[in-house]
């Protein structure tokens, strides 16, 4: 009788709010990141410094050896959103957008 | 059209003549001044690079060429052809083919794209011609400079005169495997490709001094540099026959242009009544920084400073 008042105050007990992770904040994520912000044409080099050389390195397309595409299997992705205003007619609404992006390796 | 004296002239004593190799065909070979730069193998910077060899000062040295070749391009627009005897890159050693490589060298390949060269396909960055059907990266197998309507000058790598590299045949498989292990062993030693290859010339240079069989008659590609003269002059007296399905009409050729043996030279052979050239632009690996000119009847190999 004593075991199974233990087991049931304990089953309570985990499965409770009180048992639950505290939310990480963003940054906290990303200690332990090495993280590289998204900008539209950013070189490479600063890419291949912090994440070193990529996983795969495909073949180029036809036609054009200049563009290529460069793949890194283990990264994080963390999409900054904001909300936004947009027009619809007579109705106020509102849509999340994407501000920021940032990629993230283990450090 | 330029001639080499000008050119020589408005590099500002960087371009110069290699060694003795100048000399004057008996008829005019191009209706342009023609730069053909051989063997760059490009790879990605690290041990196995013979273009970068672990020194900056190549890259920058290879840099101030290309800016030369902007202002000719400026100056002298259609009036000059550039052509790259195949091997620009090293896909046989190459960790990510072109891609990487082009991650490391974008300043050399954009200057070289905007000067819109004739690339010719080399051995060691023939699967260009491989990975797709019909799709060649704008690579050709071969290039010929005509004048008057004549073909009077063939372009190729020079694989083709290579018992050990010609890509068509068996034996090429083989060379490649064999080249691919060496450059394993570059990663320990980044100079054993070198060291192999001046080993594999003296004996087989010894042997063709003593006539020990290794030149096959029939079919003469060449166990060595001194035999690949005897295959161009076959080979250029087939086209200018008319024996091929490459030209409609019989060409004038007098002079091959190659590179693949990263030796520059410039020989000359009388065969039937004619005079016969073979130049050989040398590279641009392992410290090597020479090209081919060729300016109507002028040819000489010359290496930039």
């Amino acid at each position: 009788m004593r075991r199974q008042a233990i087991l049931f105050v304990a089953v309570i007990f985990l499965t409770s709010c009180i048992a639950m992770a505290a939310p990480k904040s963003v940054g906290e994520v990303k200690e332990g990141l090495t993280c590289l912000e998204y900008k539209e044409g950013m070189g490479w080099l600063p890419i291949a410094e912090k994440f070193g050389d990529p996983d795969i390195a495909p073949r180029p397309e036809p036609g054009d050896l200049s563009r290529n595409a460069r793949i890194y299997q283990k990264i994080t992705v963390i999409f900054y959103t904001k909300r936004q205003q947009v027009e619809e007619g007579d109705r106020l609404r509102f849509v999340e957008v994407v501000e920021k992006v940032e990629f993230c390796k283990p450090k | 059209m330029l001639n080499l004296e000008t050119l020589l002239k408005k590099s500002n004593g960087r371009l110069t003549v290699y060694q003795d190799f100048l000399a004057e065909a008996d008829r005019d070979l191009t209706e342009r001044l023609t730069i053909v730069i051989p063997d760059m193998h490009l790879l990605e910077k690290g041990k196995t690079d013979d273009f970068w060899d672990n020194n900056p000062h190549h890259e920058l040295r290879f840099l101030d060429f290309l800016k030369f070749l902007v202002d000719l391009r400026n100056s002298e627009g259609p009036g000059l052809e550039i052509i790259q005897v195949g091997d620009l890159y090293d896909l046989w050693q190459a960790r990510g083919n072109t891609n990487l490589i082009e991650a490391k060298y974008p300043d050399i390949l954009g200057n070289l794209d905007w000067l819109s060269p004739i690339y010719v396909i080399g051995n060691h960055d023939f699967d260009l011609v491989k990975w797709y059907a019909d799709q060649t990266f704008g690579r050709k197998w071969r290039y010929f400079s005509t004048r008057q309507g004549k073909p009077r000058v063939i372009y190729e790598h020079g694989y083709q005169a290579d018992f050990f590299n010609n890509q068509d045949k068996w034996s090429g498989t083989l060379g490649r495997g064999i080249t691919e292990v060496i450059g394993m062993g570059e990663y320990l030693y980044p100079n054993v490709d070198v060291l192999l290859g001046s080993a594999w010339d003296s004996v087989s240079r010894t042997f063709t001094m003593y006539n020990g069989g290794l030149t096959p008659n029939t079919n003469p590609e060449g166990f060595n540099y001194h035999e690949y003269l005897n295959y161009y002059i076959d080979r250029m007296e087939k086209y200018n026959r008319g024996d091929t399905d490459d030209l409609h009409d019989p060409a004038d050729l007098a002079l091959a242009v190659v590179g693949h043996t990263h030796s520059a030279r410039l020989v000359k052979k009388p065969r039937n009544d004619r005079e016969y050239f073979l130049m050989d632009c040398g590279s641009w690996v392992n410290g090597g920084h020479e090209i081919g000119v060729i300016a109507g009847r002028q040819m000489a190999v010359c290496q930039w400073s």
